[in-house]
């Protein structure tokens, strides 16, 4: 299955989102003993700017093969923006079993940068584009300040407070055992040890939300390497898998407090606690805590208990996002899931260094995307 | 219905101050955010409606905009039933979740502005 992986990531990268994306493909590549010429299938996916600045890639799928000179039998554009990374795995692999490729590339990620630099999040092209459009009905959506991830799950967090009672303090928890975890992850941005209060002294970006509690958008790529003969790493198997696409704008559901993971770990049926290690989407704490309840670990609202009696560290009974998460190492082009595979498949490789756990069997993994938490994912990973 | 149609209906009553709204005719549901099909039973007979403009605070934050200062905005749930996204003028009292409000629409820019109902 995955017989191959890299991801590299950077505050700022110098060079074209191009150079990066076809180094890091390289990578995985070698560590699959395989060439480009091996590669006759590729998966990717794409956000407004993340590459080079640009709107949109014409074609990019095509773009990115034509870079990386691959003629592939399958070719696949994911749109599910930091969920993409964990629905590519299962396609990759439902594709090797029907004979449609042998080894599937999947690559992700881009320059958070480019878009950093224009004072807006990939959710906000529109306001530097005007061929960007984010609903159907814009004219009317738009008019005035400002939807965007931040204020979005602002919102979320401040519902989830004022409904169930979930304070400050226990979304603050998420961000500082999640440090803990990174202290020994070489990928880490922040060297330093965190305290709620520090986090809750940060500055507020949108109420009730500290900038400690959001990630940092930062350039990088990740890529897997989905093959039918894997001769490098431990053969992997989805154990479960479940996916979930809600459409609505946040403001029309029933309320705040649920995302689609509630169905898509529903689908996937398997009980969280049966796994060694969890990885979370954490584009915020409170993205954290929605799923803890969504995908079954506490009830709905318990969330904040939940965090404030369980130790979620890797030394802890329930690790959650071992590595420290993208809360720690930056998100790449707005997207965290490719943070979240790669520290899946290390630690079922027994690859993940100083953050190693002891005997791991399965990962659960959730992912969200979309501007309006729109798609989720779930995806456990067994060896 | 056209789009179109709909799309007249909501750009006259934002000149207009007003809240505009769709109603389905086959199942009730009433929304703010336009489609020519109810997003709900998939029926075309809509009903474009004007809303009173009263409503209460379901979700509201706070942040600093580089330009403009400090600036509210969240989701007022109308008293019609249906949801919608807007700023909020607080004039120094600090709204909250529930608090009453009126929702007008500029017209021009097609901003929806929700200030507390007291004023
Ligand atoms: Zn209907």
């Amino acid at each position: 299955m995955i017989s191959g992986f890299s991801g590299k990531i950077a505050k700022k990268y110098e060079g074209s989102a191009f150079e990066l994306m076809a180094d890091v493909a390289m990578d995985a590549l070698n560590m699959a003993g395989l060439g480009l010429r091996d590669v006759d299938g590729l998966s990717t996916t794409f956000l407004p700017g993340v590459f080079d600045g640009k709107t949109h890639l014409h074609f990019q799928a095509s773009q990115v093969a034509q870079y990386l000179g691959i003629r592939p039998k399958y070719l696949d554009l994911l749109d599910f923006g930091g969920a993409s990374a964990l629905a590519m795995i299962p396609r990759a692999i439902n594709a090797v079993a029907s004979g449609l490729a042998e080894n599937v590339l999947c690559i992700l990620g881009g320059k958070g940068s480019e878009v950093r630099s224009k004072g807006v999040t990939v959710d906000g092209y529109d306001r530097v584009d005007k061929g960007v459009q984010l609903t159907p009905f814009d004219r009317y959506y738009r008019g005035g300040f400002d939807f965007n991830p931040v204020t979005d799950y602002a919102l979320a967090a401040q519902r989830h407070a004022k409904v169930f009672g979930t304070r400050d303090e226990q979304r603050a928890m998420i961000a500082v055992s999640q440090r803990k975890n990174s202290v020994t992850n070489p990928y880490a941005l922040y060297p330093e040890e965190l305290t709620v209060e520090r986090v809750l002294s940060s500055p507020v970006i949108a109420e009730p939300l500290h900038l400690l509690e959001a990630v940092y958008p930062v350039d990088g790529f990740h890529a897997f390497v989905v093959s039918k003969r894997n001769r490098t790493l431990n053969d992997l198997r989805v154990e479960a898998y479940g996916e979930a696409h809600w459409p609505e704008m946040p403001c029309e559901l029933d309320d705040l407090v649920v995302t689609p993971a509630l169905e898509s770990s529903r689908r996937a049926g398997f009980d969280p606690r049966r796994a060694d290690c969890l990885q979370l989407y954490d584009s915020f704490t409170i993205t954290v805590l929605l799923q803890i309840e969504d995908v079954g670990l506490a009830k709905k609202g318990q969330g904040g208990k939940f965090v404030e009696s369980t130790d979620t560290t890797r030394r802890g009974e329930l690790p959650i996002n071992t590595g420290g998460g993208s809360l720690n190492t930056g998100q790449p082009a707005y997207m965290s899931g490719g943070v979240l595979l790669e520290e899946a498949v290390r630690q079922l490789n027994g690859l993940a260094g100083d953050h190693q756990l002891s005997a791991v069997k399965s990962v659960f993994l959730n992912g969200i995307g979309g501007w309006g938490r729109n798609h989720s994912v779930t995806l456990v990973l067994g060896v | 219905m056209r789009l179109q149609e709909i799309q007249e209906h909501y750009d006259a009553a934002f000149r207009r101050g007003c809240v505009p709204f769709l109603a389905c005719e086959e199942c009730s549901k009433f929304f703010f955010y336009p489609s020519t099909r109810c997003r709900k039973c998939g029926s075309a007979r809509l009903d474009k409606r004007l809303s009173a403009g009263e409503g209460k605070v379901f979700a509201i934050t706070r942040f600093r905009a580089k330009d403009s200062g400090e600036v509210s905005y969240g989701i007022v749930q109308m008293e019609e039933g249906f949801r919608l996204y807007c700023n909020f003028e607080e004039f120094g009292s600090k709204l909250e979740v529930d608090s009453g409000v009126k929702v007008r629409a500029i017209g021009e820019t097609f901003q929806l502005l929700a200030r507390p109902r007291a004023l």
